[in-house]
């Protein structure tokens, strides 16, 4: 009796130890399959791509949604950017490079944060930390605006554009021809893709009179490796038009 | 009651004698050869850097450096090789010192490995020396007040070639031998058992959970904190210290509660910060305690009961072994000696130990010299008790034993 | 002999063995997960562990982006071995360097270290989201600094003495032009900032010509360089915006104030639990 009793624990010991080590092995299998390939080709690859955004919903949901909305869709009220335009503000929409953001944030205190400049504001004595730009007035910036939304008389575009391209060092950022640029988040201002406001003269009077630095946190101690790198693509997919979806 | 006064006093007099068991004068020197380049690392525990200093406290960076300068040195033939570099503290264990040292030797050939440190403090000193070569070869070697110099060439040449299984048994027999902890664990199983069949099971048990631990951290599979695993050593010491006392109990429940008791106020202190064994293994430790006392105490015939808990002592045991093997840096190619050698030489010290104690307590009897067993149970088992509590409670709380 | 245990001594014994195996699990798992385990193997989010310190994935990713400009499906297994021999490299001086005690002696060292700690407390503030509440009371207590800047437009006049300066006061109010009077040339670009007008003007000056309307002239105020005559063409006093349109720069106020509460905080925290001893007379 009491031998049977022994062969019975040791059977259910051993059975409680095998469904352990098998659910240990899917899980690291599972981390394997997405963290040691290629972030970039997760969209790719229907088995990945299926992990990924299963994965990466819920993590979205708890840590991004709460200034991104709970579709992505961003404010422009807040200058929360909008996950869904198929516009991308730094890089070009990859995974891995949305990983980065997740894991490094921007201007977030991350010293891998992606922080190499921020939207100056002009109408303060000193408009930027990093390097000298002058201060400008009212007529200047209305010149400016006039330039950037191409309406106005042709003088103020005139004066705007000398402002644009030389005066005040916008061309810097936001390149000469206003196209932006991705690898330091200065956005493209020849598209109705507005990060804050609306695109009416007072919302764009108002960022080049206060600037402009939104945080993204750094979510590298809070979220393990593989949540980064599931929500990265999850964010990746949301974009309809993105080339690497 | 009685009983209980003169198993106190029993404890307490263990603990007195716990108290002058201490460890060994030693030391460890780790030399690497490149060639012309000796560099060698050397790690002194704090207790021995103390006596370096006049009033035994903690000597500064630069007496210790200026001390083993010039007592640790490489010659190539007659010549004396120089330092490449000033000699150098580096960061070390909590509880040890460490020194670098670089010399340049003006050839790379018949170069003699000296260390004369502390042998003028402590005639009986130690120093632990492994020395690895360019081409992956290893060799250990003592340093004693007899003999202060290492001869390479001779140590490469014919000592070691072959002899590795022989020089790993051996370590394996000194391991058992020189480890108090081991034998006094020994000591608590032939001491349960009251028939020979019971002491071959218990000892089987044993050697299978100490075989499969030890070959697990060996080969690196896994390896847990070192300090962890002393003090679990310690802790199955008085574990089987109480299970001897508790099977002459006619109510053993209450001894079995009072030691998962004393496990789980541990756990309390940890949980408020004091200690530094993890909570949680406590916690389980309090658990699994008190369940296998009560077990032993129900249970009177409990020759498979006994086999099933000493093959878990045995697991603990065994990463203990592994953690003093493991000190040397392990070449890779000898991995399958190291571990084949190593556990024979365990087994052979262990068996030694178990049929001398045997045939001790044969004797007596014989001649008629031994107490009655019940004292002899008594008086040991509380010396286990209180030997395995010293130690346990001492490496919990880091205290330096 | 093997006495079998009662019926209700089995059921409490088996009790027991369970407890025991529970135990032992418990046990277990404090000890191989406590910290100075080693584990054969890399764990999946590691490209490599040197003694036990991981190198992420995401990290070799991006080191490999951002030296070859290739992803890792199209690297070849050099540029990939070339990268993971540079950043072993860089983990194994690190660690040498805490051996060596560099956080000791070597300057760069120290700097980085002091703003990677205060770095961490800004992440660590900037974690969480400020909720409405909290943004709207800051608001309301800090009105003022969002109210934007007004802007002012004015003419600068400098006559050399008081009567000459008094008569031409006169005659501006009186709608003839002022004679003997010249601009003094620091606001002639029109229409400016506050601020702007404030650098230009000083602060004395400045203050006058705010609390002057559009169309209105000054008394005439001594100066070291003359007497100025300020005439105010048009004065638009700062307008305090709504809460929407300055949301996010009162969310970026209020998490700057929060990380530097909190470096505060943990400035005195560390300070609290140091054992600081500071030589007779420097304290």
């Amino acid at each position: 009796m009491v031998r049977g009793g022994y062969a019975l624990g040791i059977a259910a010991a051993g059975l409680a130890v095998a469904a352990l080590l098998a659910w240990h092995h899917a899980t690291v299998a599972r981390e394997t399959l997405i963290l040691r390939g290629d972030p970039d080709t997760i969209l790719s690859d229907p088995a990945r791509r299926a992990i990924a955004l299963r994965d990466g919903a819920p993590v979205f949901r708890n840590h991004c949604a709460g200034c991104h909305g709970a579709a992505g869709r961003g404010d422009p009220h807040r200058a929360v950017p909008n996950l869904t335009d198929g516009d991308f503000l730094y890089g070009a929409g990859r995974v891995g490079e949305i990983e980065q953001i997740v894991l490094h944030g921007i201007r977030a205190g991350d010293t891998r944060g992606w922080d190499l400049a921020e939207m100056p504001g002009f109408a303060k004595p000193v408009p930027y930390a990093r390097e000298p730009l002058p201060s400008l007035g009212p007529q200047q910036v209305g010149d400016l605006v006039a330039y950037v939304r191409r309406t106005g008389p042709a003088d103020a575009n005139a004066r705007g554009r000398i402002l644009f391209t030389n005066t005040a060092g916008c061309w810097d950022c936001h390149g000469s021809d206003g196209g932006g640029d991705p690898s330091i988040g200065a956005p493209n201002l020849n598209d109705r893709i507005w990060l804050r406001g609306d695109g009416s003269a007072a919302a764009i009077v108002d960022t080049i009179e206060h600037g402009l630095a939104g945080v993204c946190p750094a979510f590298a101690r809070i979220l393990t490796p593989y949540q980064a790198r599931v929500v990265a693509a999850y964010a990746a997919a949301l974009h309809p038009r993105n080339p690497h979806r | 009651m009685s009983r209980l006064w003169v198993w106190l006093a029993l404890v307490l007099v263990g603990f007195c004698s716990a108290a002058s068991a201490h460890t060994r004068s030693e030391s460890h020197t780790n030399w690497t050869i490149l060639d012309r380049i000796v560099r060698v690392d050397v790690t002194v525990p704090d207790a021995e850097a103390a006596r370096l200093s006049p009033d035994g406290r903690r000597p500064a960076d630069g007496m210790m450096l200026a001390y083993l300068a010039s007592h640790v040195g490489v010659r190539s033939g007659a010549d004396a090789c120089p330092q490449a570099a000033p000699g150098r503290t580096v960061q070390a264990a909590t509880g040890y010192r460490r020194a670098e040292f670089v010399y340049d030797c003006p050839r790379a050939d018949d170069l003699r490995l000296r260390f004369d440190g502390f042998f003028d403090r402590v005639p009986s000193h130690v120093d632990l020396a492994q020395i690895q070569f360019a081409d992956g070869t290893f060799v250990e070697e003592l340093f004693t007040a007899d003999s202060r110099e290492v001869d390479l060439t001779a140590s490469r040449g014919g000592r070691l070639a072959g002899a590795g299984l022989l020089r790993f048994i051996g370590m394996g027999i000194m391991h058992i031998f020189t480890g108090v902890d081991h034998m006094s664990f020994l000591l608590g199983l032939v001491l349960i058992s009251r028939r020979l069949r019971d002491l071959i099971f218990v000892v089987t048990g044993f050697t299978i959970g100490h075989s499969l631990t030890l070959a697990l951290a060996v080969t690196g599979l896994i390896r847990p904190h070192a300090e962890y695993i002393d003090a679990l050593v310690a802790l199955t010491i008085a574990l089987i210290g109480v299970e001897n006392i508790l099977v002459t109990l006619r109510r053993p429940n209450g001894l079995a509660l009072a030691a998962g008791a004393f496990l789980l106020g541990m756990w309390g202190l940890r949980v408020l910060g004091d200690g530094t064994l993890p909570p949680l293994l406590l916690a389980g430790a309090a658990l699994f305690t008190t369940c296998y006392l009560m077990m032993s105490g129900q249970i009177h015939d409990t020759g498979r009961l006994r086999m099933v808990v000493t093959t878990v002592f045995g697991l603990i045991h065994g990463f203990g072994f592994a953690a003093d093997l493991l000190e040397s840096r392990l070449p890779k190619e000898k991995l399958a000696e190291i571990l084949v050698g190593f556990n024979l030489g365990v087994e052979m010290g262990q068996l030694t130990v178990v049929l001398a104690i045997t045939g001790v307590v044969m004797l007596a009897r014989r001649l008629h010299l031994a107490t009655p067993r019940a004292i002899t149970v008594d008086l040991l088992a509380a010396w286990l008790v209180a030997v395995g509590m010293y130690w346990f409670i001492s490496r919990s709380f880091a205290v330096a034993a | 002999m093997t006495l079998l245990p009662a019926p209700s001594e089995r059921r409490s014994l088996g009790l027991c063995a369970v407890g025991a195996l529970a135990g032992l699990v418990v046990a277990g798992a404090g000890l191989f997960t406590a910290h100075g385990t080693r584990i054969a193997g890399v764990p999946p989010e590691d490209v490599a562990l040197v003694n036990q310190v991981p190198i992420l994935m995401s990290d070799f990713d991006a080191q490999l982006r951002a030296t070859d400009n290739v992803g890792l499906d199209h690297a070849t297994p050099q540029q990939k071995r070339q990268i993971l021999k540079e950043m072993i490299r860089e983990e194994l001086y690190v660690q040498r360097g805490i051996e060596l005690g560099a956080q000791a002696d070597v300057i760069e060292v120290r700097q980085a270290l002091v703003g990677a700690v205060e770095a961490q407390q800004a992440i660590d503030a900037n974690a969480a989201q400020p909720d409405e509440a909290a943004l709207h009371a800051w608001y309301a207590r800090n009105r003022a600094r969002y109210a934007g800047e007004g802007t002012l437009e004015l003419a600068d006049l400098i006559a050399p003495s008081s009567a000459q300066a008094g008569a031409a006061v006169a005659a501006l109010r009186a709608g003839t032009p002022a004679q003997g009077v010249h601009s003094s040339g620091k606001v002639d670009d029109g229409q400016e900032f506050y601020f702007a007008a404030r650098l230009h003007l000083g602060d004395r000056l400045f203050a006058v010509a705010q609390g002057l309307r559009a169309g209105q002239l000054s008394d005439p105020v001594a100066m070291p360089d003359g007497w100025h005559i300020l005439v105010v063409r048009s004065n638009q006093p700062p307008v305090p915006p709504a809460y929407d349109q300055v949301r996010d720069r009162v969310l970026a106020d209020v998490r700057a104030d929060k990380v530097a509460r909190m470096q505060a905080g943990a400035d005195a925290f560390l300070r609290r639990r140091a054992d600081i001893q500071i030589a007779p007379g420097f304290e």
